[in-house]
């Protein structure tokens, strides 16, 4: 990996303590959203799913317009997961 | 339709993150939070078109980013709202320091192209890899690379952030280091 801690500015490049400056606040900007947690509206939405019957009442028998046409903002797959999140 | 308990927990577990980057990508709480909703939504009503032992989370992911940016095509006219709504959010967090500072990071985070800004926030903060965030974005992996090279030299001159510096005094690092309450 990178050994060089010098200071690289040529090509745009920047340098290894640049590089961590910005992913220290990065990191400390999401963990201060991702400590927030779940907040109810979310639960609860997954919550009532769950709970039978579905999002759209009791309507059954009647196939979903999701069902039938692929939304197009969801790509059939994700990638894999190669276990790369920490 | 009914969530299998193990996909119900999966999509829970996600959802701090997704709003995080949510929130990141679009500077608006509010809007960030219907974003969530949004992508929670379409992914139970596709849920059969997710592969289990795919990686939930990116597939959520995927889902919101395509979201935020067919709602930003229709947007590009609107300002982007780096009007401070977001701090304003935050009110109710009066224990919290170092806003000025998170602000000043998400004005300059904005002031990105939206596929530069993407692309840092999935693999700069999110913990994607390059591979991955490639396939949320659906582009090459170079192209990712580049991005995320272009978005920290523009942040870092945003930001006046040099090399033997940090930005700002010294005590506002730390704050912020503080603040993010690692591990």
């Amino acid at each position: 990996m990178q050994t060089d801690v010098q200071v690289r500015k040529a090509r745009g490049r920047l340098s290894r303590h640049v590089q961590n400056k910005l992913g220290e606040t990065l990191h400390a900007m999401f963990d201060e959203i991702v400590k927030e947690g779940v907040p109810d509206r979310f639960s609860k939405l997954l919550e009532q799913i769950n709970g039978g019957g579905g999002l759209h009442g009791t309507r059954s028998g009647e196939p979903d317009a999701a069902e039938t046409r692929p939304d197009p903002l969801v790509r059939a797959k994700g990638p894999e997961d190669k276990g790369s999140r920490s | 339709m009914t969530l299998q308990a193990s996909v119900r927990e999966a999509m829970l577990a996600a959802v701090p993150s997704l709003r995080a980057f949510a929130i990141s990508l679009s500077g608006n709480v509010d809007r960030a939070d219907d974003l969530v909703q949004e992508t929670l939504l379409r992914a139970m009503a596709n849920i059969t078109s997710f592969q289990p032992g795919t990686n939930m989370s990116a597939w959520l992911f995927t889902i919101l980013r395509n979201l935020f940016r067919s709602e930003y095509r229709k947007r590009r006219r609107e300002v982007e709202d780096v009007d401070g709504s977001y701090a304003e959010s935050l009110k109710s967090h009066p224990e919290q320091h170092s806003r000025v500072e998170f602000e000043e990071f998400r004005v300059a985070l904005a002031k990105l192209p939206p596929d530069q800004r993407e692309a840092l926030l999935l693999v700069g903060a999110s913990g994607f890899s390059y591979e991955e965030a490639a396939a949320i974005c659906d582009c090459a992996v170079g192209t990712i690379k580049s991005r995320v090279n272009r978005a920290r030299t523009r942040l870092s001159e945003l930001l006046s952030i040099d090399s033997a510096d940090e930005f700002g005094p010294d005590h506002t690092t730390r704050a912020i280091l503080t603040a993010g309450g690692r591990g």
